[in-house]
C-alpha cells in the first residue's frame, strides 16, 4: 500500500471525529504556539540589544562622576561635579584608550522659526561621533576652530530635523537654543531607540566650548570646568577592563585620591549590561521553551492515547484488511500515518496561532518579535517527530493483532 | 492436484479446567472446482474450519496444504500475501469498511496487492456492474441494503481472482429470496472455475453446493455428494413463475 492510499485513509478518519481530533491536537496546537511565540520574542529582543550594542558603538566606555554629598547625605549616581575637561583629555592621552569626549547636557527649548520642540541639547567634542560611530546623513561636523572659538554651529538628530524642518531644507537653517541663534551644520544617521527606549536622534549637539559659554554655564557657576560624564573608546583588543583600570588610576591620581578613600567617579561599559540583560532574557526564554516542550510531551501523550483507543475500536476493520491481504507493516503505518496527520495538522494550527499571537503582542505590547523561518520549520518537525514517537506504540500493537481475534471482536 | 488440503488438522483451546478441542485432527480434501458446503451445530467447529482453511487462525497441529504448497508455517506477511491472491472472503455480518464507499470496498484487496489506482478502480467498477450495481458505486455500505452490500462483499471476494471462495453463513442477515440470490451468484461463479467453501447450519442452503461435510464435535461425520441439488436460478424462475 502506498503512502498516498495510507494518507487518505488517514485524513478519512480523522475526519469522521472532527472534535475528537481536535482535542488531541490540542495539547500540540499549545505546544506549538508557544514555541513559537516564545522563539519569536524572545529572538526579537536578542536581535533588539544586539541592534542597541552595535548602535552604542564598540569598545565605548563611560565615565560619569560619583556621588555628591551633602552632610551625610549621599546624592544619585552621576550628581557630583568632579570630572572636568581636562580629565577627558588626559583619558584620551592613556595607551589604552583611542578617544575621549567630554560631554555636558541639559534639555531646553528650540526653536526654529514658527516650529518649536523640547530636547536635549549634548555639548562635546567632534570625538564623541567618532566613540560612538555615529555617522552623518548630511552636512559636516564641528570644525576645530569653531570647536576652539565657542562657533554657534548644531548637529541634530533625524527626530529633531523632522521635528523643526519637517520636508524642508535643514542645513544651513538657523535655530534658537535659550534665544541664541544657531546654524544647523549637519544631520546625524538614524540610531533608532536605546538600550532603555530612548530616542536618541531627538538630540543636537554643539561644540563644549559654546555650551559652557552660552547655554550651561549658568547652571554650575561652582565648577565651570566641570563636564556631566566623559566617553571613552578602548583600544580593540583584549576586552575593555584593561583600559577600565588604566582609566581608574589615572582619575585617582588626577582628583589625589589617598590609598582606602572612595572613587569620585565611575567607568562602566553599557555593552557588557546590556549583553548581561540579553543573557537574563535569554535564560528566561530557555526556561519558557522548557514549558512548552512540556506540553508537548502531553499533547503527545493525549494523541498515544486516543490512538490507543482508535485501535480498540477499529478492531474489526483491522480484522478485515488483514483478511484481504493487509501484511503487518500496512497496518502499522496507517496507524502510525494517522499519528503523524494528526501532530502535523496540529503543528501547523499551533504555527498559525503562534505566529498571530506573536503579531499580537508586537502590535499590542510593542515589543520587538523576530520570526525565524527555521524556528517554525524546526516547530513543524518536531511535532512530526512526537507524531512518530507517540504513535508507534499503538501502530505496532494494532499490527500485531492477530487476524481471527480481530474479525471476533464486536 | 487438490485446491485445499487438509492433514489432521487440529484446533484446541485453553479453558479454564483443560483443553478444549474445536477441531480434532481433521482430514479432508477440496478439488478445483467444486462447491462443498460445511454443515453442523453451533459449536461444532465448522467456523474454525473456515478460518483454518483461510489463514484467518493458526491449527494447533496437522497441515494445511493450499495448491500443493505447505502454508502451516508460513510468516504473518506471507499469509497475508496468500489471502490477497488465492482467497476471497464473504462474511455473514458482510464487513464492508462504513467510511468507504461501495467501490473503494471492493477496491480494498487490490490496494494490498499494490495495483495502481487508475487500473483498479477500472477493475472495480467492472465487477460492481457484473454484480448489478453499477449505479451504487459510490455509495456508502449505510446506504445500501443487506443484499446489496453483501454483493458489495461478494464483489471484493472475486476481484482479486483467487482460486477459493470462502463464505461464511452468507445468507445468515439476509431474507430468504435475496438469500437465493446470493447463492445464485455463487453457482455462477462456480460454473466459473471458482471453488466455493460455504459454512451454514441451513440444510436448504446447504443443498444448493455439490457436496456436504458435516462436522459434530470437531469431526467430519459424513462427506458426500448433494443427489437433488438446488438451482438457484431455477428455483427463482419456478417462483416468479408461480406468482404470475
Amino acid at each position: 500500500m502506498n503512502l498516498l492510499e495510507s494518507l487518505k485513509i488517514a485524513l478519512r478518519s480523522l475526519r469522521a471525529n472532527p472534535v475528537r481530533s481536535l482535542l488531541t491536537m490540542l495539547g500540540i496546537i499549545i505546544g506549538v504556539a508557544s514555541v513559537v511565540t516564545m522563539v519569536a520574542v524572545g529572538q526579537g529582543a536578542q536581535t533588539q540589544v544586539a541592534e542597541q550594542i552595535r548602535t552604542l558603538g564598540s569598545n565605548v566606555l563611560m565615565v560619569q562622576p560619583g556621588t555628591s554629598r551633602q552632610g551625610g547625605a549621599r546624592g544619585e549616581s552621576g550628581s557630583g561635579h568632579t570630572l572636568s575637561e581636562s580629565d577627558a583629555t588626559a583619558i584620551s592621552e592613556l595607551s589604552l584608550v583611542e578617544a575621549a569626549a567630554p560631554s555636558i547636557r541639559g534639555n531646553v527649548q528650540i526653536v526654529a522659526g514658527n516650529r518649536n520642540w523640547n530636547t536635549t541639547v549634548n555639548g562635546t567634542t567632534t570625538a564623541y561621533f567618532f566613540i560612538r560611530e555615529w555617522a552623518l546623513a548630511q552636512g559636516r561636523y564641528f570644525s576645530e576652530g569653531e570647536e576652539a572659538s565657542a562657533g554657534k554651529v548644531a548637529l541634530i538628530g533625524r527626530t529633531v530635523a523632522e521635528q523643526l524642518f519637517g520636508n524642508t531644507e535643514a542645513i544651513g537653517g538657523s535655530i534658537r537654543i535659550l534665544q541664541v541663534p544657531f546654524r544647523v551644520i549637519g544631520i546625524l544617521d538614524e540610531k533608532g531607540p536605546s538600550g532603555t527606549g530612548r530616542d536618541q536622534d531627538d538630540v543636537v549637539f554643539i561644540p563644549i566650548s559654546t555650551a559652557k559659554l552660552r547655554l550651561i554655564g549658568s547652571a554650575h557657576q561652582t565648577n565651570r570646568e566641570a563636564v556631566a560624564y566623559i566617553l571613552a573608546k578602548a583600544r580593540p583588543g583584549e576586552g575593555t577592563e584593561p583600559a577600565e583600570r588604566q582609566i581608574a588610576d589615572l582619575l585617582r591620581q588626577r582628583h589625589r585620591l589617598q590609598p582606602g578613600e572612595e572613587d569620585d567617579f565611575l567607568v562602566t561599559n553599557p555593552a557588557a549590561a546590556m549583553a548581561a540583560e540579553r543573557a537574563a532574557t535569554r535564560t528566561i526564554a530557555w526556561l519558557l521553551a522548557a514549558i512548552a516542550s512540556v506540553s508537548l510531551l502531553v499533547g503527545g501523550i493525549s494523541i498515544m492515547n486516543i490512538m490507543l483507543v482508535s485501535v480498540t475500536e477499529r478492531t474489526r476493520e483491522i480484522g478485515l484488511r488483514m483478511a484481504v491481504g493487509a501484511r503487518r507493516r500496512d497496518i502499522r503505518n496507517q496507524f502510525l500515518i494517522e499519528a503523524l496527520c494528526l501532530c502535523l495538522l496540529g503543528g501547523l494550527i499551533g504555527l498559525v496561532f503562534g505566529v498571530a499571537v506573536s503579531i499580537a503582542i508586537a502590535r499590542l505590547a510593542n515589543w520587538p518579535i523576530f520570526l525565524a523561518p527555521e524556528a517554525m520549520l524546526a516547530a513543524i518537525a518536531f511535532s512530526g517527530a512526537v507524531g512518530i514517537f507517540f504513535g508507534y506504540y499503538p501502530a505496532r500493537r494494532a499490527a500485531a493483532l492477530e487476524p481471527i481475534e480481530c474479525l471476533r471482536s464486536e | 492436484m487438490k485446491l485445499v488440503d487438509a492433514h489432521n488438522l487440529t484446533k484446541t483451546y485453553a479453558s479454564g479446567t483443560g483443553t478444549l478441542t474445536a477441531l480434532d485432527a481433521v482430514n479432508f480434501s477440496i478439488g478445483a472446482g467444486e462447491f462443498v458446503a460445511i454443515m453442523g451445530p453451533s459449536g461444532s467447529g465448522k467456523t474454525t474450519l473456515m478460518n483454518l482453511v483461510g489463514l484467518l487462525d493458526r491449527p494447533s497441529g496437522g497441515r494445511l496444504i493450499l495448491e500443493g504448497e505447505d502454508v502451516t508455517g508460513l510468516s504473518p506477511d506471507r499469509q497475508a500475501g496468500v489471502r490477497n491472491a488465492r482467497i476471497g472472503f464473504i462474511f455473514q455480518s458482510y464487513n464492508l469498511l462504513p467510511r468507504s464507499s461501495a467501490i473503494e470496498n471492493v477496491e480494498l484487496p487490490l490496494v494490498y496487492a499494490g495495483m495502481q489506482r487508475r487500473e483498479r478502480r477500472e477493475l472495480a467498477r467492472r465487477f460492481l456492474s457484473i454484480i448489478g450495481l453499477s449505479g451504487r458505486m459510490d455509495h456508502l455500505p449505510a446506504m445500501l441494503s443487506g443484499g446489496e452490500q453483501q454483493r458489495v462483499a461478494i464483489a471484493r471476494a472475486v476481484v482479486n481472482n483467487p482460486a477459493l471462495i470462502l463464505a461464511d453463513e452468507p445468507t445468515g442477515a439476509l431474507d430468504s429470496t435475496t438469500g437465493r440470490t446470493v447463492l445464485a451468484i455463487f453457482q455462477k461463479l462456480n460454473t466459473l472455475g471458482k471453488s466455493v467453501l460455504m459454512v451454514t447450519h441451513d440444510e436448504a442452503v446447504a443443498r444448493h453446493a455439490s457436496r456436504i461435510l458435516r462436522i459434530q464435535d470437531g469431526r467430519i461425520v459424513s462427506d458426500a455428494a448433494v443427489e437433488d441439488r438446488i438451482f438457484a436460478r431455477d428455483a427463482q424462475r419456478e417462483a416468479a413463475g408461480a406468482v404470475s
